[in-house]
């Protein structure tokens, strides 16, 4: 399958590791590209990328773009964006996605503005259309908003989280195309230094059981209660716009559209109304429970168990029965 | 050396608090928000004080520009009393319902219009929309450099020292004016209003702009210059809706907790 007016892929290397949604795009990238009928190509910038590349083929990709050199090692805006510009000149996709990192969001704001094509963010899904035309579903005002971005390609940037990572198949075969880069005699701007540092957001991404608190909590001091649940449960700290506005927590720790995406086994919503721009970043928790004292609140429409109740009544008990030594 | 010229792109919002309030109308797909009360999107405020704090520690001067409906013009004299000198408001009908690309090709002309600043502050995302893409589509409207997502700024011998945030961590960068920089909140706490820095204030200069002033034809603004468009709305179906736990607070506990061991003891966690 060509490289040709095919479905472009971003695929993001990060200290030598393909960032997760990277896969998870080649894998909806996979689905859509077959109803197309056209191929499925990553675009892959960074440093000694081969086993890179083979992995994006394992995971669905018939093509990979490679662009490698030591000066490309770190997203950098300067030498990566009109690389990118230069290669959907060559090349014309007519499909682009991205993953919404920081790197991400940057490359394809910057060269979707360059080539004038539409970028639509914080799409949760796809769907191909009669005349072959992507729409992109963005959740909004308790449903989804359906867009088109106008422009050769049509692109998208999607959260990390919203697609699941494709099973690898080392079997399958595809093209790696080298693409040559020198670097410009003299850029304007340099990395000094680069620090790897582990977000604050404490494994959120990862955490199979989540305790989120909301505006509800009320105040700093009523936050403990949230850390001191998440403790006994042995889970991560979640929440949504409010606690972070009001500082009671870090700006990581959000859920929902502009932050986190989340997929627990275990969700207990505490304090929260159940915006879907907060639900919107919770994929199919197992067990979901929400607390929250007002009966008509929408979280109820989408828990599976409820309690009408003031939160500071039913946490510290709460606390205390599921910490060790608790009667349970 | 040449006194430096500082640009805050400063954008109107509906206030959080009040969100719930913005519908849409699912037969016509518009948006309504009249009136709701408007304040400066939260990173807009950091980006501003970041450009202040710059003209105080090396002179120059601090200009806004906003792209934005009538009522945005409380916002921009709100900024000016913070301490921008003048301002730029690019109010036309012309300009509604941009998104992020015909956005940042109106900001990009007004700022062009105005000589290039040296340095030009975005937020690193907006708090409705929230898009992220404006600070960066500029630059290349521009065509110039740009940092995203940064925490921390110095200026030192006519460069600006950038750290920003990344996938892997943080980088430390450099660059040669002009540049554009989207900040995050860490980069400043910024300033209360002071009631005789609002009277003063007042003496400021806003030029409203339109259209016409920018060279811009109206098929490359508002919603008709879009590059992305909305053409349907799909309301979700109803939830199902929870089973509402009763009891008194203690027998409620109980029960949760009794909830989450038995499933825990499914093996699943
Ligand atoms: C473009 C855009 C993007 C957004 N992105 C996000 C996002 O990523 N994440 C996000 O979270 N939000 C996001 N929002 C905001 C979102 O729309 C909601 O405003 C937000 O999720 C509401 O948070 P909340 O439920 O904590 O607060 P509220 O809606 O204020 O709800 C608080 C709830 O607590 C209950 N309560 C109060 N006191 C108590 C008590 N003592 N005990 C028990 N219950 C109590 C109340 O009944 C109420 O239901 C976004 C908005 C926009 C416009
Ligand atoms: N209408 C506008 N007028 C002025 N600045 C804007 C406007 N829209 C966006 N911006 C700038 O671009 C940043 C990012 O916005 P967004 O891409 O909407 O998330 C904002 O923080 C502002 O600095």
């Amino acid at each position: 399958m060509s490289v040709e007016n095919g479905l472009w892929v971003f695929a993001q290397a990060v200290e030598g590791k393909l960032l997760p949604v990277s896969l998870e795009l080649l894998g909806e990238g996979r689905r859509l590209a077959d109803r197309l009928d056209v191929g499925l190509s990553a675009i892959l910038i960074g440093h000694n990328l081969q086993p890179l590349a083979l992995e994006l083929i394992a995971c669905g990709a018939d093509n990979v773009l490679v662009a490698d050199h030591a000066k490309l090692y770190h997203y950098r805006g300067e030498l990566y964006i009109p690389l990118v510009e230069k290669m959907i000149l060559r090349y014309r996709p007519e499909i682009f996605l991205f993953g919404a990192t920081q790197g991400g969001k940057d490359l394809a704001a910057a060269t979707a503005a360059r080539i004038g094509a539409g970028l639509t963010a914080h799409c949760v899904a796809f769907e191909i259309d009669e005349h072959k035309v992507l729409k992109q579903l963005v959740p909004a005002f308790g449903g989804h908003c359906v867009f088109r971005s106008q422009g050769n390609p049509q692109m998208a940037t999607v959260a990390p989280g919203v697609f699941t990572i494709p099973e690898p198949d080392y079997e399958r075969q595809g093209k790696i195309i080298e693409i040559d880069f020198s670097p410009p005699a003299e850029p304007a701007t340099k990395i000094v230094e680069f620090k790897t540092e582990k977000g604050s957001a404490g494994g959120l991404e990862e955490a199979e059981v989540i305790v989120a608190g909301g505006a509800g909590v009320g105040n700093a001091e009523n936050w403990q209660l949230i850390e001191k649940l998440a403790h006994a449960l042995n889970a991560a700290v979640g929440a949504t716009r409010p606690p972070v506005d009001e500082g009671w927590v870090e700006e990581e720790k959000m859920i929902g559209q502009s932050g986190r995406n989340v997929r627990p086994k275990l969700y207990l919503a505490v304090g929260i109304s159940g915006d879907q721009l907060h639900l919107s970043g919770v994929q199919n928790p197992e067990l979901f429970i929400a607390i929250n004292k007002d009966p008509k609140a929408n979280i109820f429409k989408h828990a599976h168990f409820g309690v009408v109740e003031d939160l500071t009544k039913i946490l510290p008990p709460l606390i205390e029965l599921l910490s060790p030594g608790g009667d349970n | 050396m040449k006194s430096l010229k500082i640009a805050v792109c400063l954008k109107s919002v509906p206030d959080p608090k009040q969100w719930h309030k913005v519908t849409i109308n699912p037969q016509t797909k518009t948006i309504q928000k009249e009136g709701i009360p408007r304040i400066i999107s939260p990173l807009d405020r950091h980006a501003l004080e970041a450009a202040v704090r710059l003209k105080e520690a090396h002179g120059g001067s601090v200009i806004v520009v906003c792209m934005g409906s009538p009522g945005a013009r409380e916002n921009i004299q709100e900024a000016l009393a913070l301490g921008a000198d003048e301002a730029v408001f690019l109010s036309d009908r012309a300009f509604g319902g941009a998104d992020s690309l015909a956005t940042a090709r109106a900001l990009a002309a007004a700022l062009k219009k105005l000589g290039l600043p040296g340095l030009i502050f975005c937020g690193a995302v907006s708090y409705y929309g929230s898009t992220g893409q404006v600070g960066p589509q500029i630059a290349q409207f521009l065509g110039i450099n740009h940092f995203s997502a940064v925490r921390f700024l110095d200026y030192k011998g006519g460069k600006l020292y950038a750290e920003i945030v990344t996938d892997g961590g943080f980088a430390l960068c450099e660059g040669k004016l002009p540049l554009l920089v989207t900040v995050r909140r860490e980069i400043n706490k910024p300033r209360g209003l002071r009631l005789s820095e609002a009277i003063k204030a007042r003496k400021k200069k806003i030029w409203t702009w339109s259209s016409a002033d920018l060279g811009l034809s109206s098929d490359q603004l508002g919603l008709k210059g879009s590059g992305i468009q909305m053409f349907d709305f799909l309301p979700l179906p109803e939830a199902q809706g929870a089973e509402i736990l009763e009891g008194g607070p203690q027998e409620i506990a109980k029960e949760i907790a009794q909830k989450i061991k038995k499933y825990r003891q499914g093996g699943i966690l």
